[in-house]
């Protein structure tokens, strides 16, 4: 079987600027920031070395405590951020569930969103105004798409989003933690549109802190910690040594094995 | 150097698979820009209509400067200036950060966005020929089998204006300084382009002055062109049309360097 993504030595490095988000000319000249950004620089390191084959049509969970690299990971298979070294092959199309607030223009509606969308990810206009029709009816917005997205409530966000990135016919899905929103009878929707997608053999990331859902759902997953991959493989069995191992730390380990138990 | 233009030839790839998107959001533009107004495009005719008439007033009747049909004379230069140049200029610098919400998506092309800024200046500009013409009959100008070159005078203000706007988009995402020195040089390189006054009556020993200024020979071309009915100077169009193509290699392969730092820096 081919490999849909795959990773090799993946080093990704954030600079850690020392004034604001951006430098402004001000600080460059005035300050003399301009040295200190080519010079010893502090990084942070979100991936370390990171290797990994995902084979098409698994369905791999990411688990891992905050800020062990989850999110990054699948923003460099995304193509949002390039790594710092390494390598990253991507077959197939991409489409992307991140977090929330990403992807839609608020001044922009519904439809216009779609279309944009489905354009940015390669599909010609006439499949788009094909899916388009499912995609409005999936996410229950016939009355609002017309609407600037910034009207929308979070829910009704996550609902076009969600049904925008499952009728692009992507090939590879990246998820980010997005199963969560919407209400009961919608996420009920999504997860059986999820089944179909593991069934008819796409490739799935999937990053969770629902460790159930992982364990149940995912054929493998890795465990990610400070930027490594600490464990891969079944998915039950990687989501029992990530328990044990928050166990033992106690703190944040008990309380999560008393939500997830 | 074949590495830059391995790079060069995947970005221009990139758009051209693209010119769907780019075309929509062109589209976009335009009708984002008159949504909820009455009279739609006019609202963007009257800025240089104004100028139009002001300038009119000061030259010919404050300074005294004989220039005839002066209104159909400075229309010709003002048109491609501000409906387009400025235009573009300054929604092209600011494309990157002004589309946050689809640069930090996965998928999304940001390469396009210049080409969009560019595109929606230039559809501007033509939008707004009818109304020089009707001013060319008003003031009896006749367009003359020069009005050919039209076209191509148009390529060579689209390909500096690329360049420009590849450049200065991919600095303002790190140095937001940026929108705000572009719109001061613009400003001031209003009165360095030939658009108040005809390139042909500056004195001689000025004119490499003026000749450092690209526009210059755009501007110029365009009056010739389409006002004084005789052939633009061939051999600085081809000067301008080639710095141009320069710019866009050196931006673009600026621009598409520093694509992926943009998510962080957004």
């Amino acid at each position: 079987m081919t490999d849909a993504v795959v990773l090799e030595h993946v080093w990704k490095l954030f600079r850690r600027y020392p004034v604001r988000g951006h430098t402004t000319l001000k600080d460059l000249i005035v300050r003399g920031e301009w040295r200190k950004r080519f010079k010893g620089q502090q990084h942070v390191e979100a991936l370390r070395d990171v290797s990994l084959q995902v084979p098409q049509g698994l369905v791999l969970g990411i688990i891992g405590s905050n800020g062990s690299g989850k999110s990054t990971l699948l923003r460099l298979v995304a193509g949002i951020y390039r790594p710092s070294s390494g390598r990253i092959v991507v077959a197939g199309r991409v489409a992307a569930l991140l977090h929330l607030g990403l992807g839609f223009h608020p001044e922009l509606s519904g439809r216009e969103n779609i279309i944009i969308g489905g354009l940015a990810a390669g599909l010609p206009r006439r499949e788009i105004r094909r899916a388009f029709d499912g995609i409005v009816e999936f996410a229950e917005l016939r009355e609002f798409i017309d609407a600037p997205v910034r009207t929308y409530s979070s829910g009704m966000y996550a609902r076009l989003a969600f049904s925008v990135a499952v009728h692009v016919n992507p090939d590879i899905l990246l998820l980010d933690e997005v199963l969560a929103v919407g209400d009961e009878r919608f996420s009920e929707k999504s997860k059986q549109r999820m089944d179909r997608f593991k069934r008819e053999g796409k490739t799935i990331l999937f990053v969770s802190h629902g460790l159930d859902k992982v364990a149940e759902w995912c054929h493998e997953a890795i465990w990610l910690e400070g930027g490594r991959v600490r464990a891969r493989g079944p998915a039950e069995a990687v989501v029992g040594e990530y328990r044990n191992s928050c166990a033992a730390d106690g703190g944040f380990g008990t309380r999560a094995r008393v939500r997830h138990g | 150097m074949r590495e830059r233009t391995v790079l060069l030839v995947r970005v221009v790839g990139a758009i051209w698979g693209r010119r769907a998107l780019t075309t929509e959001l062109v589209r976009r533009e335009l009708k984002l820009r008159y949504r909820g107004t009455v009279l739609g495009f006019v609202w963007t005719m009257i800025n240089p209509l104004v100028f139009m008439v002001i300038y009119t007033l000061v030259v010919t009747y404050f300074f005294r400067i004989e220039i005839p049909k002066f209104p159909a004379f400075v229309l010709t230069g003002l048109l491609p200036w501000m409906m387009w140049f400025t235009e573009a200029m300054s929604s092209g610098t600011t494309c990157v950060v002004d589309h946050a919400p689809f640069v930090t998506n996965a998928v999304f092309p940001a390469e396009v966005l210049p080409l969009v800024a560019v595109g929606t200046g230039m559809m501007n500009f033509l939008f707004s020929l009818p109304v020089l013409l009707l001013l060319y009959v008003l003031f009896d100008v006749r367009l003359s089998v020069t009005a050919v070159a039209l076209p191509l005078v148009m390529a060579t203000q689209a390909s500096l204006l690329l360049g420009l706007v590849y450049i200065t988009a991919t600095l303002n995402v790190f140095f937001r300084d940026m929108q705000y020195i572009v719109r001061h040089i613009l400003t001031m390189t209003f009165y360095l382009t030939p658009i108040l006054y005809d390139f042909a009556r500056i004195p001689p020993q000025f004119h490499w002055i003026l000749r450092l200024n690209p526009m210059t020979t755009v501007i110029d071309s365009y009056r010739r062109a389409l006002f004084f009915g005789t052939w633009p100077n061939w051999r600085n169009l081809g000067l301008v049309l080639g710095l141009g193509a320069g710019l866009i290699a050196v931006g673009m392969g600026l621009f598409s360097a520093k694509k992926e730092l943009f998510a962080e820096h957004l």
